[in-house]
């Protein structure tokens, strides 16, 4: 109840004046708390040209509880797990860290600096972390592949949403 | 030729209408009404009390023990089944043992050599009951002279010395088997050296070649092993090792060209010897990789951690606010001072916009929301929504931490006993530990795989009554049955195992190091100390088990010093509350995960603020 009028507004706020480089869509009239977001990489990220795609389901409690947010295109980053479902490392995204006053514009900006600066030291896939620390050609190497592989076209949200945002809410536990 | 060990083991006849007890630990049996009652049953040979009345049918626990003494013709290449029975032949200087042995196996017509367990092989003169392990060596020799220099077996002979000829039972210890093995060395090598032989065969003995072999090239060396009496007692290192080469072999590629290597009476292949190769496979198998208290892999460990993150609910986050605390805060009407320059503002919680005449709730920290929104937050987390300071004894910053939060309001919940939120929180914590550790399967049941492998082998040439534990390796399943089975015969009705010591392992695990640690570790100690059987029950002990097993678990984490810290707090923490460790807070192995989490926390926290800035 209080969700979806939160939900709405944050909505609102997002098509009325969208943040650079996203845009929302909604893949269900009915069901305003699921989003799917479009995030083109910023241009001093090495994920350019990549679109990608993002899913976002705000859970009952929100704005009292965090959103949960997946990568539904696969990509090479140390943050975000790379095999599975997508799951993001970001701090202000876990229950321990989350505030109400948090919107959900802050945290997909959080997720676009997360694409122009991963955070190595807080990873999710130890090895391409330390790939980014040790071996940066490489890593951008492989990043670009990925781009090129995965986040060229028309972005798709494949992720089933439930499995999505319950195999989320598993790695939100651990993520480091 | 002598009898085979086929077929079933005699049994005390259960039906009968006595009852017949069975002893788990030397496999004895008997009827109850021959041994006088005694208060605990217990047997009467080894005094063990892990003692079941047998029912007869399918629980019958001789079936399952007895798997061994029911061999088929494809189980007769196992190894383990060779090696004790080449002990009990020759090792037991024990007349009673022996006879236990026969019973166990087969009859007393059975040969004493243990040659039941191959096939017949044409030919093969009696009394060549060292074959197989002449074989090991045979093998063995072969390895340590390629290595060192090419060399090959060429020849071997065997003498054995009886006093009786054949396969007449001779008294133990009078036995000498002599073999004679000549090897042809690497080019360099020269002749009759059997200085060069490595120390390690400590017990034979080496002698220059007896005869002269024309038809080779090259350099000989004759290494004569003789063993007299039985070969068990021989050093045990070497039985070991003959043991696991013995396995390698039968599970390694076999060159079929190999002189001497093909000794009559050699095992089939591919039946499994439990030996080198298993043992590794079983320890490195990533199927395998969770062996209930100790992983083997990275992805292992992420899943225990996952689970346990899971499992408890408990986070780092602030907990709720109290009501006293809720109810004490400042209202007011919003007003164009409040309202500020801008003459505007929205509740960041809904994002409406206030109104003159709202009725506003502003926090310790003069953040202020609509009342109804601010309230569902605090009665989650008693922190400001925007700059997350605390709400109630703002003096300790430090309130986030469960531990220090109980404490704090133990006083305020015992006087304003209605308050729900409080008398939920000290028992969710309270029960979070047993929770944990309680439920999932894959916890708690036993593991047995490497170590059984491992601890198996050696105990076998110590007690040969015990050696059929290795010629099967049960599946965690069974030997959860099992150890139920014996459990509630044990009186001891315990649901789950705590899973004793952790093996320490890193966070970067690889092959190496777990191979390193892993067969070696004394686990059935553990098991026996760690009140398995031990009789008595105690949750303190329980809580023991599962501190240390945590800190074994933790200590190989990431920061040495924070683990010795927070041990150090722990014990004094568990000395202090009665609760042993779950409201003391720091032995909770969540601890470690918020400990180690709050690092992030710290990241979180410049982050949030960054943002708040932002906006």
């Amino acid at each position: 109840m209080s969700s979806s009028k939160r939900i709405t507004k944050e909505l609102t706020d997002c098509t009325t004046t969208p943040p650079p480089n996203i845009s929302i869509t909604l893949p269900s009239d009915s069901n305003i708390s699921l989003w799917h977001i479009t995030l083109s990489a910023p241009a001093e990220s090495v994920y350019y040209p990549g679109k990608f795609g993002i899913i976002v389901q705000f859970p009952l409690e929100y704005p009292f509880k965090p959103p949960q947010i997946t990568f539904a295109t696969r990509i090479y980053h140390p943050n975000i797990t790379n095999e599975t479902n997508g799951s993001i490392c970001l701090s202000l995204l876990k229950t321990d860290n989350w505030k109400p006053s948090t919107k959900i514009v802050t945290v997909l900006e959080a997720i676009r600096q997360l694409l122009v600066e991963p955070q190595p030291d807080d990873p999710l896939e130890t090895r391409i972390a330390e790939q980014y620390k040790n071996e940066r050609k490489e890593f951008e190497k492989e990043a670009r592949a990925y781009v090129s592989k995965y986040a060229k076209g028309q972005v798709k949200f494949n992720v089933v949403d439930g499995a999505g945002a319950a195999g989320e809410g598993q790695q939100a536990g651990r993520a480091s | 030729m002598a009898s085979f060990g086929f077929g079933p083991r005699r049994h005390l006849d259960a039906d009968a209408g006595r009852e017949v007890v069975y002893c788990h630990s030397c496999t004895h049996e008997w009827y109850k009404d021959d041994q006088p009652p005694t208060p605990e049953p217990e047997c009467p040979r080894c005094h063990s009390e892990i003692v079941e009345i047998v029912e007869p049918g399918a629980n019958d626990p001789r079936i399952e023990a007895g798997i061994a003494g029911l061999r088929t013709p494809s189980d007769i290449g196992g190894g383990s089944g060779l090696f004790f029975r080449r002990n009990a032949a020759g090792s037991d200087s024990d007349p009673e043992e022996d006879d236990i042995e026969n019973h166990i196996r087969g009859g007393p017509a059975r040969s004493p050599f243990g040659r039941g367990f191959f096939p017949p092989t044409p030919g093969a003169p009696d009394g060549d009951d060292n074959r197989a392990e002449n074989e090991v060596f045979n093998r063995f020799f072969e390895l340590v002279f390629q290595d060192l220099g090419g060399g090959r077996v060429l020849h071997q002979t065997q003498r054995s010395d009886s006093p009786g000829p054949g396969a007449a039972p001779s008294p133990p210890g009078r036995h000498v088997h002599t073999t004679t093995f000549t090897f042809v060395s690497g080019p360099g090598a020269r002749p009759e050296q059997p200085n060069a032989i490595p120390p390690l065969f400590g017990p034979y003995v080496a002698r220059p070649p007896p005869r002269h072999h024309h038809h080779h090239r090259g350099p000989h060396r004759t290494v004569t092993f003789v063993t007299r009496g039985n070969v068990a007692n021989v050093d045990p290192f070497n039985r070991m090792l003959g043991q696991l080469l013995r396995g390698a072999m039968m599970a390694g590629p076999q060159d079929p060209n190999q002189p001497g290597n093909r000794a009559a009476g050699s095992p089939p292949m591919g039946a499994g010897g439990f030996g080198l190769q298993q043992l590794l496979a079983t320890i490195l198998n990533p199927a395998a990789a969770v062996h209930g208290d100790a992983v083997f892999t990275q992805e292992a460990l992420d899943r225990i951690i996952t689970q346990l993150m899971e499992t408890s609910p408990q986070t780092n986050a602030a907990p709720p606010a109290s009501e006293s605390a809720i109810e004490s805060l400042e209202k007011k009407k919003v007003d164009a001072e409040l309202l500020g320059p801008e003459g505007k503002a929205e509740c960041t919680i809904c994002i409406d916009e206030f109104k003159l005449g709202d009725e506003v709730t502003v926090l310790p920290c003069s953040h202020w929301y609509h009342g109804e929104c601010v309230v569902l937050w605090l009665k989650e987390h008693n922190t400001c929504p925007i700059c997350r300071k605390p709400i109630e004894n703002q003096e300790n910053n430090n309130n986030n931490r469960s531990g220090n939060n109980s404490g704090q309001r133990s006083p305020a919940a015992d006087q304003a006993g209605s308050s729900s939120s409080q008398a939920q929180q000290p028992q969710r914590s309270q029960n979070e530990p047993s929770r944990l550790f309680g439920s999932p399967p894959s916890w708690t049941q036993p593991s047995s795989r490497p170590d059984e492998g491992g601890s198996g082998s050696t105990s076998s040439y110590q007690s040969p009554f015990f050696s059929y534990a290795t010629t099967r390796i049960r599946t965690p399943q069974e030997n959860q049955e099992r150890l139920d089975r014996i459990r509630s015969m044990a009186g001891q009705r315990r649901s789950s195992v705590s899973p004793p010591g952790a093996w320490p392992e890193d966070d970067n695990t690889d092959s190496r190091s777990s191979r390193q640690r892993s067969p070696s570790r004394p686990r059935e100690e553990t098991w026996g100390e760690r009140g398995l059987f031990g009789g008595g029950n105690s949750s303190g002990s329980d809580n023991n088990n599962r501190r240390s097993y945590f800190s074994s678990f933790t200590s190989s984490g990431r920061d040495q010093q924070q683990q010795q810290q927070r041990e150090g707090s722990s014990s004094s923490g568990n000395n202090n509350n009665g609760n042993g460790g779950s409201s003391g807070g720091s032995s909770n192995p969540l601890t470690w995960l918020r400990d180690h989490f709050s690092r992030d926390r710290n990241n979180g926290n410049g982050n949030g603020s960054d943002r708040d800035r932002r906006r």
